[in-house]
């Protein structure tokens, strides 16, 4: 993963290799809840097999930075933080400007905020602490937030609270998300299948991991599976 | 006319040998770099002023009825005395004592288990606490942006009357930056103005060679973590530094306090166990704990003879600052 202020550079310089001969281009980018194959609705219930759970998700958002689009080198970013909130249906990132001087191969973009922020005093914005994700008692940002509701979760009154975050190693819990770009469409949407996640996880056992450690390690490496290209 | 330049001469001694960043704050030389990054957030008058109000007011509480002053008293070093565990809403009690609120601009990791990584995001553990203030900090900004007071003195702050998270945050720390603790008779001694008691240097000679090493002049703390011998109180099970780190090394370990000012501090230690101070000096002389995380200079006792005991407290008194406990600029504003 790059550093960030390294980024920054690099691509101020690409940028100025680039603009005299390369085309602008934009792409817009959206983030689709999905359940298996079906788009994912707003307060229903869905069923996984695999553990025998029914569900209802009533809260999911996640922070990601550092959206890099890749053609041999890379072509464009956003390296603002960006809070994605897909408790009640897709949401849009901001648009990604690029030069572009061939065909973009891969796109890349962090889950989570990376440890230089998390020491780093108040944000602001999407960082403001009023977001209600960041952890009061133990100083960090929360990832990933995923809540809801199930049967199975007879340890926590039938709640299910996922908040993973952790900076410091050894349970840093940022994640590189990196997915292929196989399309010419300015418009990608990314499918984000929390059936994946809940695949996952024994509910039954562990209805809530609030705090850094290995648990949300784990389940920080399982989000990360939960991401694709809709094509 | 000898005096007079007598007079001028110390004086640019004195000025010299202080750094300071504005009028708001100023620290001596012997003081280390500190922690906070002042050129990144400086200082600034309206909004140490908005932190000042802030922090007395108990609009940041679900109840209006606890500020952090309730805990954090000026006549105390911003410590709490009445109890040894704090008391917030609903006269519910919390797990630890209250500490002394100085120098936090040297503060690197704060709490007793250092759980919070930076003094800009420290108060919201205790706004959010149940047993504490019990808010939320969306509704406390609410609560703030619906006052006619502090719309005012966030424009002043900022620029801009809007109150935001960070901004309320901000502001509490700026106040609490400000709260600097360095004219106690140690410091006079140490910039050369007046000289210790033969008692006092006696103590000081006791203090350099049984506590320093984690008690550090001139901070009186050494920022680390460490066990030093206290027994696990049953009722509370509080393991310190190992709850964060989840590391067993870090069992039992608490942050090193202070000492500045630990007249004013008392009950003493984590859970307030210690009522005076030389309660603290016989556990460190016959009370210390073993256990697999003792600190190595403890695990063999301190030996002090009575007369010894009251030399080590005679200095610890030089720490006290009562020009900064009556200063009037960290007192409760007035109120228009
Ligand atoms: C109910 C009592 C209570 C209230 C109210 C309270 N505090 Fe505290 N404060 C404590 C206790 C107890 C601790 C130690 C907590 C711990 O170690 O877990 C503490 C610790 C701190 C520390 C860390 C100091 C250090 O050196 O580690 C700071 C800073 C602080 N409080 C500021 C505030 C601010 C600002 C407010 C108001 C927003 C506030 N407190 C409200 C009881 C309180
Ligand atoms: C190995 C490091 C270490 C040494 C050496 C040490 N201390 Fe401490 N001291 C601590 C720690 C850690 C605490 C906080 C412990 C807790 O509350 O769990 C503490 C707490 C205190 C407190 C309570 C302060 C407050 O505000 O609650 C006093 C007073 C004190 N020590 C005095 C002394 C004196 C006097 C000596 C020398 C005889 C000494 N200490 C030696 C680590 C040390």
């Amino acid at each position: 993963m790059l550093n960030r202020f390294r980024l920054v550079g690099l691509l101020t310089l690409v940028y100025a290799l680039s603009a005299s001969f390369a085309d602008l281009r934009t792409v817009d980018v959206q983030f689709v809840p999905y359940w298996g194959d079906k788009p994912l609705k707003a307060d229903s219930v869905y069923f996984s097999e695999k553990n025998g759970d029914s569900i209802r998700f009533t809260q999911f958002r996640f922070y990601i930075s550092d959206f890099i689009l890749h053609e041999n080198i890379i072509a464009g970013a956003v390296t603002d933080y960006q809070l994605i909130d897909l408790s009640t249906g897709p949401s849009a990132a901001n648009t990604i400007q690029y030069h572009s001087m061939g065909r973009i191969t891969e796109f890349t973009f962090n889950l989570g905020i990376d440890s230089a922020t998390n020491v780093n005093g108040v944000g602001s914005g999407v960082l403001d602490p009023t977001n209600g994700m960041y952890w009061a008692w133990h100083s960090g940002f929360i990832n990933l937030k995923l809540e809801g509701t199930s049967p199975s979760c007879t340890k926590n009154r039938g709640k299910f609270q996922y908040h993973l975050g952790g900076y410091s190693a050894p349970y840093n819990t940022l994640r590189q998300v990196k997915l292929p770009y196989e399309t010419d469409d300015e418009h990608i949407r990314i499918k984000v299948d929390l059936k994946k996640f809940i695949d996952g996880v024994n509910m039954k056992e562990q209805a809530v991991v609030m705090s850094p450690g290995a648990d949300a390690m784990k389940l920080s490496d399982n989000a990360v599976s939960m991401f694709s290209i809709l094509k | 006319m000898r005096r007079t330049i007598v007079i001028m001469f110390l004086l640019t001694l004195v000025m010299l040998s202080f750094r300071s960043l504005s009028e708001l704050i100023s620290w001596p030389s012997y003081f280390p770099k500190p922690v906070y990054n002042f050129n990144k957030r400086p200082l600034t008058a309206a909004q140490v002023e908005l932190g000042r109000a802030l922090f007395y007011d108990p609009v940041l509480s679900v109840d209006s009825s606890t500020s952090c002053a309730s805990c954090h008293s000026p006549y105390n070093s911003f410590a709490h005395t009445d109890h040894s565990l704090s008391h917030g809403i609903h006269d519910s009690i919390g797990t630890r004592n209250a500490p002394a609120l100085i120098n936090l601009a040297w503060s690197s990791l704060l709490m007793w288990d250092g759980a919070v990584n930076h003094i800009e995001v420290q108060a919201l553990a205790p706004i959010t606490n149940g047993s504490e203030m019990g808010e939320e900090m969306n509704h406390v900004v609410l609560k703030l942006n619906r006052s006619s007071r502090y719309r005012g003195l966030f424009f002043t702050a900022y620029g801009d009357s809007v109150a935001t998270g960070q901004r309320t945050l901000l502001a509490l720390a700026q106040f609490q930056l400000s709260l600097v603790s360095c004219n106690s008779k140690y410091d006079s001694v140490r910039s050369g103005f007046i000289s210790y008691t033969e008692q006092e240097q006696h103590g000081y000679d006791l203090f350099l060679r049984h506590c320093n090493s984690c008690h550090t002049e001139p901070l009186f703390t050494n920022n680390g973590f460490a066990n030093n011998g206290l027994s696990i109180d049953p009722l509370l099970n509080d393991y310190g530094r190992f709850r964060i780190t989840n590391d067993r090394k870090d069992s039992m370990k608490f942050k090193v306090p202070t000492l500045r000012n630990v007249e004013f501090t008392y009950p003493y230690m984590h859970d307030g166990r210690f009522l005076s101070l030389y309660d603290v000096i016989r556990h460190y002389t016959s009370g210390v704990k073993e256990s697999s995380t003792l600190a190595l200079q403890l695990r063999k006792p301190v030996e002090l003879s009575a007369s010894e005991k009251t030399d080590l407290v005679a200095f610890l008194l030089t720490l006290s600052d009562k020009k900064f406990i009556f200063d009037k600029r960290f007192g409760p504003p007035n109120m228009k």
